[in-house]
């Protein structure tokens, strides 16, 4: 599109810093990280601030609730100097709209032709993240792990105490929820009663399901007084149990210290290990 | 009494950590105290009560010509004290900043038991916000950690003005800071350090959880027990980079506003004060009494003020029942 | 059948009335106390909402009177409270309660599992028999309501402390035994001169605040610690924002016929709020714009803790209050809420309000 961008880094100290000193009471540490991540961005001085409301993203399903207001609560960190770009994400009625949101964005400042090009160029490179090798960790014990979360969680190293990085030094084969696509996640969660209608909840319910015969153990990993993880982790307390499936809940907050997470991961493979031994 | 006892006006601020009673001339234009009592409540807000009336009526001659409550136990004192005005203490600390400077815009408060942000505008409240909730923004962490530290609580701010490189200290909560605080100690962190950095902590506390979004304009006061802390005034004027006003008598604010509201009331009433006297307050026999009433699954905790086997008030009531003075008659 | 279902307020009168026009033997639970929601809190997780929580120990109390189905409204999204059914179904199916647990709600997917809900509810009910029911049902939600609004304009006048709630309790015992959509209305004359007369001599004109906030922590005494009362009782005029048989009359009639529509909301909040947020947040800002223009002293706004759509509108208020001169105070409940910092807040916001009034000279 011709833009210059200006990114910011992985979450940081000082980027979370940044967010717990300003965000609203009450909000919960991914959205204060998100506050942080802009006014680092507002900082280092730009002209337009990207930020979609993503409403929906599968047909009939809700993003998290956090997410809908999200253009509206960093409204109040930035200065009136910048103008917030946000197109609204909305595929309850059809995913083509959030194309089309996209589309109408861009044509304010490019071509048609040049918007289209830039939008299948992010697609393709999108694709290409998110097609990546979907498991990592060493295979060292033989044990398999598999993360259920919000994207937002579990793909910020900083945010949750570097979770996948530790369960890899112990040696353990992890894979995140959100590595399983629509295709897997959706059927699989037909079996339950009521199907989910936030995306995040429905795929990690979805990946439960396609994987509770497959993996060793499953690790919850929520935001510290998360209503939506709350519910998904009775869902989850109740199947792993009735497949005697090993659970581990972890709340991460500012105030989540890494020591105590390494042994609770310790202690959680040690239990996996005696389990598969027998 | 005497007639020449002195004509003052009694402020009384009941919390549940201290209890101050403040005398004011009622002669003297604006908030002059001429007595003041700093006493522990120590849960047991009765007590508090009779014992500061006690002393006061042995360290002078006085004639009480208003009374005003506040504090958490604002209602029990008014009832017992027979007290012209009962007013909450954000009203009441407003009230004292103002009669000092009448162009405050800011007053931070930081008691034993809670924390309080009022903001004003032309001598208005506009705006406020009070921590009940963490236990980690008040005089009364700061007392558990100077006594764990061997440390004089009086001494506390002076301890951290000699900090050169103050620690960092994480967390809101009294268990995370005090865990924290723990770790850094068993590396050898010099103590002064550890100090600052725990007056620097609650002082990034108070104002992420009270000063969100919220303007804070000089004049600003700093009040409460713990004014008391050069080390938190040292660094709430580093944070701020502006001044910070420590009013004289900046531990009894809340008692000397509500008096002088008392006597801002009787004067526009024209009225006697409802006082019920010095003797007849500390000769009477005052009990209370905490029931849950069964009357309705509300199960609401009534609490009933008795003097000499009367019944005087009771509160907690949710339907509006006055208790069992209600159900007598 | 014998049904219970959790409570919102004095809501229950008019539930009542409806599950017996549909030939069901309606458990009501004891009213909201302290016992209701500590069961429900031991049994739920900690990070659950207070009307989760609530709503769960009603559940509970509703069972050992011995209902057997419990009732309670579901929902699509994006608000948690469209699932929070699921949850207690599942909660109570492991404290090994065996009940059934039927959800209002839209259906979706599973079609067979809604049309066996529906079956249920409405079983062999006549269709005159139902038709009168729902009519009975519908007039006394809306007098519960009016009764509940006399109350709030009588109690900051009222000659005797506590003589309102007094009067509004008994109107509402009555108003419960009622079996004539007549007798509703006789009820409603009744009260309507009844709290009349509890009124002393106006003297000065009561500060009216408006309350603004999440439908359920607005409208349940319960665990908005009895704000509407407390106000009462410092001389307010509490004005409601927020109106249950409205929120029905435009989420289930209106909507059904795709009559909702939020663009006067919209307008009202432009320039802070883009649009819909989930919840009642837009309705939130709306209404306090609303509420400036109507010239109110101030607004009070009621939000649960880690409500989302209320914590973005909490964080767009004081931009409201500015633009408005319009006092705002929020006010965020859990179980922990304590009744003395509570009680606190709210004198000190109204001696702002009235210091303020007081030199507007309004």
């Amino acid at each position: 599109m011709g833009f210059e961008v200006i990114t910011s880094p992985p979450t940081n100290q000082e980027i979370l810093e940044l967010g717990l000193t300003a965000c609203v009471d009450g909000a919960c540490l991914p959205l204060k990280a998100f506050v942080g991540h802009v006014r680092f961005l507002v900082n280092r001085g730009l002209e337009l601030l990207f930020v979609p409301q993503a409403i929906s993203v599968v047909p009939g399903e809700y993003t998290c609730t956090n997410l809908l207001g999200l253009p509206d609560l960093v409204q109040q960190y930035i200065p009136s100097s910048v103008r917030l770009l946000s197109p609204a994400l909305d595929a309850r009625k059809g995913a083509g709209k959030i194309s089309f949101s996209y589309l109408r964005c861009g044509l304010e400042f490019a071509s048609a032709l040049r918007v289209l090009k830039a939008w299948q160029t992010a697609q393709a490179a999108q694709r290409q993240v998110d097609t990546a090798p979907k498991a990592n960790g060493s295979t060292g014990r033989g044990l398999n792990i598999l993360i259920l979360g919000p994207r937002y969680l579990t793909d910020d190293a900083y945010l949750n105490g570097d979770l996948m990085g530790k369960l890899a030094a112990l040696g353990v084969q992890v894979t995140a929820a959100a590595a399983f696509p629509d295709s897997i996640t959706l059927p699989a969660s037909r079996s339950l009663a009521k199907r989910p209608f936030w995306t995040s909840m429905r795929r990690s319910l979805g990946a439960l399901e396609h994987c509770l015969h497959r993996v060793d153990g499953v690790i919850s990993l929520a935001p510290f007084a998360c209503v939506a993880e709350a519910m998904q982790g009775v869902m989850v307390a109740e199947r792993t149990a009735k497949t005697e499936c090993a659970h581990l809940e972890l709340h991460v907050d500012e105030h989540s210290s890494p020591v105590g997470l390494v042994t609770r991961l310790e202690a959680f493979c040690d239990l996996l290990e005696r389990k598969r031994r027998g | 009494m005497g007639s020449k006892s002195k004509p003052v006006y009694l402020g009384v601020d009941v919390g549940s950590v201290s209890t101050n009673f403040v005398l004011l001339d009622a002669e003297a234009a604006g908030a002059s105290v001429v007595w003041k009592k700093y006493l522990r409540t120590q849960g047991a807000p009765l007590v508090a009560l009779k014992t500061g009336l006690a002393h006061m009526a042995q360290e002078g001659s006085w004639r009480i010509v208003g009374v005003g409550a506040t504090g958490s136990g604002r209602e029990l004192a008014g009832v017992v004290l027979g007290a012209d005005v009962v007013k909450n203490e954000i009203t009441a600390h407003a009230t004292a900043a103002l009669s000092y400077d009448s162009n405050v815009s800011t007053i931070l408060e930081i008691g034993g038991q809670d924390s309080k942000l009022i903001i004003l505008r032309d001598g208005v409240v506009v705006d406020f916000a009070m921590n009940t909730v963490c236990a980690a923004g008040t005089g009364s962490f700061l007392d558990q950690q100077a006594h764990r530290l061997g440390i004089p609580i009086d001494e506390f701010g002076q301890v951290a003005l000699r900090s050169t490189s103050p620690v960092r200290i994480a967390g809101r909560c009294t268990v995370f800071a005090e865990s924290d605080m723990v770790h850094k100690q068993q590396l050898g962190v010099d103590i002064a350090d550890i100090v600052a950095g725990l007056c620097q902590a609650m002082v990034r506390n108070f104002l992420s959880s009270l000063a969100k979004g919220k303007e804070l304009l000089p004049t600003v006061f700093f009040q409460g027990g713990v004014a008391a802390n050069a080390g938190m005034r040292r660094f709430f004027e580093e944070t701020l980079a502006q001044p910070i006003y420590i009013p004289e008598h900046y531990d009894v604010m809340g008692a000397i506003g509500i008096a002088l509201l008392a006597a801002e009331a009787l004067a526009e009433g024209h009225k006697p004060t409802r006082f019920l006297g010095l003797e007849s307050v500390l000769r009477s026999e005052v009990a209370a009494q905490v029931y849950e009433c069964q009357r309705c699954p509300n199960a609401c905790e009534i609490s009933e003020i008795w003097r000499d086997g009367t019944f005087l008030a009771s509160w907690g009531a949710r339907c509006g029942r006055q208790g069992r003075a209600d159900q007598t008659s | 059948m014998r049904i219970t279902f959790p409570h919102l307020g004095n809501a229950y009168i008019a539930v009542e009335s409806l599950l017996r026009g549909l030939g069901h033997e309606p458990v009501t639970p004891p009213l909201t106390n302290r016992q209701t929601l500590e069961r429900g809190s031991f049994h739920s997780p900690a990070e659950m909402c207070l009307p989760f929580k609530i709503s769960l120990g009603n559940m509970l109390e509703g069972i050992d009177l011995g209902a057997e189905s419990v009732l309670m409204i579901g929902g699509w999204g994006p608000c948690r409270l469209g699932y929070y059914g699921e949850i207690q179904r599942l909660l109570l199916e492991a404290l090994g309660k065996e009940v059934e647990f039927i959800t209002l709600e839209v259906p979706r997917g599973n079609y067979s599992r809604y049309m066996v809900h529906l079956q249920k509810l409405t079983g062999s009910t006549k269709f005159d028999h139902l038709r009168s029911g729902a009519s009975l049902s519908w007039a006394k939600l809306n007098a519960l309501e009016e009764l509940e609004i006399l109350a709030l304009q009588t109690r900051p006048r009222e000659k005797k402390r506590g003589a309102t709630t007094g009067y509004l309790q008994y109107q509402l015992e009555q108003l419960r035994a009622a079996e004539t959509v007549q007798e509703v209305e006789e009820i409603l004359s009744t009260a309507s001169r009844g709290f009349l007369r509890l009124r002393a001599r106006e003297q000065n004109r009561p500060l009216r605040l408006g309350v603004v906030g999440e439908i359920y922590t607005v409208m349940d005494p319960f665990s908005n610690l009895r704000l509407e009362e407390r106000l009462g009782y410092l001389g307010v005029e509490v004005v409601r924002t927020i109106s249950l048989a409205e929120w029905v009359k435009n989420h289930i009639f209106k909507k059904a016929l795709g009559l909702y529509s939020l663009a006067p909301l919209r307008r009202l909040a432009a320039g802070y709020l883009r649009g819909f947020i989930g919840g009642h947040g837009l309705e939130s800002i709306a209404r306090s714009v609303d509420l400036a223009r109507k010239n109110l002293d101030g607004v009070v706004h009621v939000l649960p803790l880690s409500c989302m759509p209320e914590i973005v509108a909490r964080g767009i208020l004081p931009r409201v209050s500015r633009d408005h001169g319009i006092p705002v105070l929020s006010l965020m409940v859990d179980e922990h809420t304590g009744e003395g910092g509570f009680q606190t807040r709210l004198e000190a916001f109204v001696d702002m309000v009235q210091r303020r009034v007081g030199r507007l000279g309004k």
